[in-house]
C-alpha cells in the first residue's frame, strides 16, 4: 500500500467487498492510464517485478455487413472514433460475477449491455457507450458542437440545457448523445433493444471538462476524458467489449470496425542522457539499474553509451520531455532511497525582487503585545452588511464574482470593521485586540486595534508607544477624519509633515447601534508604510552624571486647549528640560511632572526658578494659562 | 572635649548595641559619622583648641571614630547572619501579580520561526500580491486553461478577470522574471480558495513558499531541505516519508508525510486514521515555468515546495478544527 503510495499511486484503504479486494486510489491529473485496473495492475508488476495477465481477446469474426451507419465527425471534437455494429443480441440481466464486480466500483448493474461497457471502461481505461442501433434515426450519426440551450435527456433521465461548445451526436433528428459524459435516452439500450452500435471515442479533453463543469455533472466517463485517455486503446477496446457481448449477450458482428482517425497514433520515442539524470536527482543511479526500471514500465529501453532510447506507449502521454523520465526513475527507484543533502551554491548578495522587509511589522507587534493587545487575524473577505454598518460604501470595494456566501464577498478595505465584530464576540470587562494585515484594493498594510471597556488615555498610551518607539516625533493631530466609522467629534488623523499615518478616536455610536456593541469602542488604523517612512533611528544621548530636579506644575487652562501641544511647549522652552509628564487632572486644572536637568552640573534653586519663570510666560503667552 | 567624646562614643555604642536592622546603623553612622554627624562636628572644633591639647583630642577622636566603626561592622555582620540563620516561614508559592501583555497569534509564531529557519539556509523573503492574474497563479506554472488540476484549486475571481491567487507558488514567475539566478527565496503569504468552511477547509489560508535556484540544485537537496526544515520545527525525532506526486509545475513531483504528531502515527481524527499528515508538497521546477520566469532551463535548475502553515500550526499545537485560528475569541487567543 505505501510503496503504491510513494510511487505516486495515492492509496487510500484495501478493503473486502463481496469477497473481492476493492483498492481505493487517488488518481493525479496526468495518469488517465491509473483511471482503470489493468492501468494499475501495470504499475504493481512494476515496482514487484510481477508479468500482468491480460484479458485474452480474441479477433472478431468478418462481419456479413448487414447494417449500415454513416459517421460524419468533427476531428476538432473527437480525435478518433471506433464503432462497431453487433446484431441480434439479448438484453438479460448481467451474469452474478460481472454484476459483483460493478456493485464493487460502486456502479449500479444495469443490463448486460450497459454493465459490460462499464466494466471495459474499468478495466482498460477507455470509455465507451453502446446505443441503440434502431435508434439512431436515418442511421447516421454527426458530431458537432452545441450552440447552446438545446435540451438534452440523458440515460438516467435527467433533463440538461446544455452550454454552448458542447460536444454531441446527432443522428437526422435529435441530440443522442453527450459525448464523452452521458448517453442519450432516446438512444439508450432498452429491455427490448436487438442491434447496438458500440463505439469508443477519443474527445478533446477542454471541451468535455468546460461542459461537465457547466453542467455540473461529472462521470466515470468525464473523469478519464478530462485526464486525456489512451489514443491508441479505443480499437482494443471495442474487441474486447464485443468479445464479452457476444459471449454474454450473444448476437453478432454486423459491420467492419470502423476507425476514423486523422493520423497514426503510435508510440515515439524519448531520450534520457544520464548525466542530466545525476545533475537532476543528485546521485548517480548506473545504467543497468535505469534500463532495469525502464523496462518494468514497458518502455523498450536501448541503451547506447550516455544516451537511454525509450518508447513511449500511447497509454503513456504524460511521459513528454526528459524530466518525465528522470522522475520515472526517481519514483520506481524510491524517493525514500535518495540520500539527504542542502544546496551548495553561494547565498545572493543583492535584494531579490519582491523583497519584503518585516521589521516594522515585528516591532509593532512587540509594542502592541506589550501593551496588553491580543492578536487577532481575520478573514479578508467581508459581507456587503458589515459594510454598510461600518456607513462605508460597498461601491468602494472590490467585490467577488463567485463568492462562498455573501457573508464572504467584498475584500476588506479597512481592518477595523472585523475588530469589532471581534470585540463584540468577547464578553469580557475589558477587550485589547489589534491586527496586522493587508486591506483592498492597494493591498497596503495596516495596524490597526480597538478597545472596548477601556478609559481613552489608556488606549491613546498604545498610540503614544508606538509612535515614541519606532522614534516618529514632531507628528500633529488634527481633529478630523474622513472616515465615517469614526466619531465625528472624537477622532483625529495623525499626521507627519504633510503625510498621515492614520486615525484614531471613538467609534461612531450609529455604527455601534448597527453593530449591536453597547459599549464604548475607541480604535486605531495606522498605515505601516507612512510609520515606516517616518520612523527614525533615535541618537544616544549621554546619560548626566548630574542628580535630576524634579517638580510638580499646576495650571489652569481656558476650554478647548490642546495639551498635548501644552507639553511639547514646555518641553521645548529649554534643553534643560529633560522630560514633562502629565501627572493630574482636575476640572480645569493640570498638573505636569517636570525634570529639570543639565549634563554639566547640578542645577541650583535659582536656575531652577529661571527655568519655571519661561515656563509661566509661554504658558501665558502660548495658551492663556495661570498657575493655579 | 574629651569627655564629649567620652560620652559621645557610649551613647553610640548604646544605640549600636540596640538597633534591629540595617537601615538603623546606617542611620546611627549617618548621625555620628556623617558630614554634619556627631563626632564630625567635634573634628571640626579641634582648630579652637590651645595648640597642645590638639594632636591628643585629635588622637583620641580618631581612636573613637574607629571604635564606633569597628563596632558598627560588627553589628551589622551579626544582624546580617540573623537574619538568614532565623529561617523565618516565608511562601514562595503565592501567585505573582502579572504584567497585562497581550498575546500573540500562534499562525504569526510558528511563521516567524519559518523564517528564521530558512533565513539560515540563506533565504530572503518576499511578498506579492494577493489579487492576482491567471497568468501567474494558473498559466506560468503550466496549467492552462482547462487543466483538470484547476479542479482542486476552485477559484474566486473579479468582474475585471482578476482572480485571488490559489497558491503562494503564483510569486515563482513573478521573482524569476525579475531576479538574475542564483536565488533562494520564501513568500509566505494568504490564499483564497473556494471552499466552504468546516473543520479542515476554508476560503483562506496561509501557505509558505520556498524556491531555489542554481546551477546544481539537485532532487536530494529538495529531500534534504524539507527534512531540515520539518525537523528543526518538529523535533529531531520527527519521521518523514516522501511519495511521487504530479503537479505541472514540478518535475519529478514530491510529496511529503510527516508522521502525525498529535497521535504518533497511530491513527487519530487529525490524519483521517492513516498515521501520517501530508505538509509540504514539492518539486523540481518544470522547465516550461523556468522558460516563463526567463531562465534557461538548459543552464539552471531549482526545486520549489509550499508549506502548509495553517496545518503545521495545527500538528504544533494539537488544533483540530482550522477555524480555531480564524475565531478572534480571547479564550482562544490568550493560550498562545
Amino acid at each position: 500500500m505505501w510503496r503504491l503510495t510513494e510511487i505516486g499511486l495515492t492509496s487510500e484503504k484495501l478493503e473486502k467487498i463481496n469477497g473481492e479486494e476493492v483498492l481505493d486510489i487517488e488518481v493525479t491529473a496526468n495518469r488517465p492510464d491509473w483511471m482503470s485496473i489493468l492501468g494499475v495492475a501495470y504499475e504493481i508488476a512494476a515496482i514487484q517485478g510481477d508479468k500482468v495477465k491480460e484479458p485474452q481477446i480474441k479477433e472478431l469474426a468478418k462481419s456479413k455487413k448487414t447494417l449500415e451507419i454513416k459517421l460524419k465527425n468533427n476531428f476538432q471534437a473527437i480525435e478518433r472514433w471506433s464503432a462497431i455494429i453487433i446484431s441480434g443480441i439479448a438484453i438479460k440481466p448481467s451474469p452474478e460475477w460481472l454484476q459483483k464486480r460493478i456493485l464493487s466500483v460502486g456502479l449500479r448493474p444495469i443490463n448486460n449491455v450497459v454493465d459490460i461497457t462499464n466494466f471495459v471502461m474499468f478495466e482498460m481505461g477507455m470509455p465507451m457507450h453502446a446505443f441503440d442501433y434502431d435508434e439512431i434515426k436515418g442511421h447516421e450519426m454527426t458530431v458537432m458542437l452545441s450552440q447552446g440551450g438545446e435540451e438534452f435527456t440523458s440515460v438516467d433521465e435527467l433533463s440538461y440545457k446544455l452550454p454552448k461548445d458542447a460536444i454531441i451526436i446527432k443522428d437526422k433528428e435529435r441530440i443522442i448523445d453527450l459525448a464523452g459524459i452521458k448517453g442519450g435516452l432516446n438512444s439508450g439500450i432498452k429491455a427490448n433493444t436487438k442491434n447496438i452500435l458500440l463505439h469508443s471515442t477519443i474527445n478533446n479533453p477542454a471541451l468535455i471538462r468546460r461542459t461537465s463543469i457547466a453542467l455540473g455533472l461529472r462521470s466515470d466517463a468525464s473523469a478519464i476524458y478530462e485526464r486525456g485517455p489512451d489514443k491508441g486503446g479505443t480499437v482494443k477496446a471495442i474487441k474486447r467489449a464485443a468479445n464479452l457481448i457476444l459471449e454474454i449477450a450473444g448476437g453478432e458482428v454486423a459491420s467492419d470496425l470502423i476507425d476514423l482517425k486523422q493520423k497514426e497514433f503510435k508510440p515515439y520515442s524519448l531520450d534520457l542522457n544520464l548525466k542530466k539524470l545525476k545533475e537532476v536527482l543528485g546521485i548517480e543511479i548506473k545504467k543497468d539499474k535505469v534500463v532495469k526500471i525502464f523496462s518494468s514500465l514497458n518502455l523498450n529501453p536501448k541503451a547506447k553509451g550516455e544516451k537511454i532510447t525509450c518508447i513511449i506507449p500511447t497509454k503513456r502521454s504524460d511521459l513528454k520531455i526528459e524530466e518525465d523520465l528522470i522522475e520515472e526513475v526517481a519514483r520506481i527507484y524510491g524517493y525514500n532511497n535518495f540520500p539527504l543533502t542542502l544546496p551548495e551554491g553561494k547565498v545572493k548578495e543583492e535584494k531579490i525582487a519582491y523583497f519584503k522587509d518585516n521589521k516594522i511589522e515585528k516591532r509593532l507587534r512587540e509594542i502592541m503585545i506589550a501593551s496588553g493587545y491580543s492578536e487577532t487575524m481575520n478573514y479578508s473577505l467581508i459581507s456587503e452588511k458589515i459594510i454598510k454598518d461600518s456607513l462605508s460604501d460597498p461601491e468602494k470595494h472590490i467585490k467577488i464574482k463567485n463568492p462562498v456566501s455573501l457573508d464572504y464577498q467584498y475584500l476588506r478595505s479597512s481592518l477595523i470593521p472585523s475588530l469589532i465584530l471581534a470585540a463584540k464576540l468577547n464578553t469580557d470587562k475589558a477587550v485589547k485586540l489589534f491586527e496586522i494585515d493587508k486591506v483592498f484594493p492597494e493591498e497596503k498594510y495596516k495596524v490597526s486595534a480597538i478597545g472596548k471597556g477601556v478609559e481613552f488615555r489608556e488606549f491613546k498610551g498604545a498610540i503614544d508607544l508606538v509612535l515614541e518607539r519606532l522614534g516618529i516625533e514632531n507628528y500633529k493631530i488634527i481633529f478630523e477624519v474622513e472616515e465615517p466609522i469614526f466619531h465625528p467629534a472624537k477622532s483625529g488623523t495623525i499626521k507627519v509633515k504633510e503625510s498621515n499615518i492614520g486615525y484614531f478616536g471613538e467609534i461612531n455610536p450609529q455604527v455601534r447601534e448597527n453593530f449591536a456593541v453597547k459599549e464604548i469602542l475607541w480604535a486605531f488604523e495606522l498605515d505601516l508604510e507612512a510609520l515606516k517612512n517616518s520612523s527614525k533611528i533615535k541618537t544616544f544621548v549621554p546619560v548626566s552624571s548630574y542628580p535630576p530636579q524634579i517638580e510638580d506644575l499646576t495650571f489652569v487652562f481656558p476650554p478647548k486647549t490642546k495639551i498635548g501641544e501644552v507639553i511639547e511647549s514646555i518641553r521645548k522652552t529649554s534643553d534643560l528640560i529633560r522630560n514633562v509628564e502629565l501627572k493630574d487632572i482636575y476640572q480645569d486644572a493640570f498638573t505636569f511632572r517636570i525634570t529639570y536637568q543639565s549634563n554639566k552640573k547640578t542645577l541650583n534653586d535659582a536656575e531652577i526658578a529661571s527655568l519655571r519663570e519661561k515656563i509661566l510666560e509661554e504658558i501665558k503667552k502660548k495658551y492663556a494659562g495661570s498657575v493655579k | 572635649m574629651n569627655e564629649d567624646i567620652i560620652n559621645l562614643k557610649n551613647e553610640a555604642f548604646a544605640q549600636i548595641n540596640t538597633a534591629k536592622s540595617i537601615d538603623e546603623l546606617e542611620e546611627i553612622r549617618i548621625a555620628y559619622l556623617g558630614r554634619n554627624g556627631k563626632l564630625t562636628n567635634l573634628i571640626k572644633k579641634i582648630k579652637d583648641l590651645p595648640p597642645e591639647k590638639r594632636s591628643q583630642t585629635g588622637l583620641l577622636i580618631n581612636e573613637t571614630k574607629k571604635n564606633i566603626e569597628e563596632l558598627l561592622n560588627d553589628k551589622k555582620q551579626n544582624l546580617i547572619k540573623s537574619l538568614t540563620e532565623k529561617r523565618e516561614w516565608f511562601d514562595l508559592t503565592l501567585p505573582g501579580t502579572k504584567p497585562e501583555m497581550g498575546h500573540k497569534h500562534p499562525l504569526k509564531e510558528v511563521l516567524e520561526e519559518v523564517k528564521d529557519i530558512f533565513k539560515y539556509l540563506g533565504y530572503q523573503v518576499a511578498e506579492g500580491p494577493e489579487i492576482e492574474s491567471d497568468y501567474y497563479n494558473f498559466e506560468a506554472l503550466n496549467i492552462p486553461k482547462d487543466h483538470p488540476a484547476r479542479d482542486t484549486q476552485m477559484t474566486f475571481y473579479f468582474e475585471n478577470g482578476k482572480i485571488l491567487r490559489t497558491q503562494t507558488s503564483a510569486m515563482q514567475v513573478r521573482v524569476m522574471e525579475k531576479t538574475k539566478p542564483p536565488f533562494r527565496v520564501l513568500v509566505p503569504g494568504r490564499n483564497f480558495r473556494f471552499e466552504q468552511v468546516d473543520a479542515s477547509h476554508g476560503f483562506e489560508f496561509w501557505q509558505v513558499e520556498g524556491f531555489a535556484v542554481d546551477k546544481n540544485i539537485r532532487f536530494t537537496d529538495l529531500l534534504g531541505t524539507i527534512s531540515f526544515v520539518l525537523k528543526s520545527l518538529f523535533g529531531k525525532k520527527t519521521k518523514l516519508r516522501f511519495a511521487t506526486t504530479n503537479f505541472p509545475f514540478v518535475e519529478p513531483g514530491v510529496d511529503t508525510y510527516l508522521q502525525c504528531t498529535i497521535c504518533h502515527g497511530k491513527g487519530c481524527a487529525f490524519c483521517k486514521n492513516t498515521g501520517w499528515s501530508e505538509i509540504m508538497p514539492a518539486g523540481m521546477i518544470h522547465p516550461n515555468v523556468l522558460k516563463k520566469g526567463k531562465i534557461d532551463p538548459k543552464k539552471w535548475q531549482g526545486f520549489a515546495f509550499a508549506i502548509g502553515l495553517s496545518r503545521i500550526v495545527n500538528l504544533r499545537y494539537s488544533i483540530n478544527d482550522l477555524r480555531i485560528l480564524t475565531t478572534p475569541d480571547l479564550r482562544i487567543l490568550s493560550q498562545f
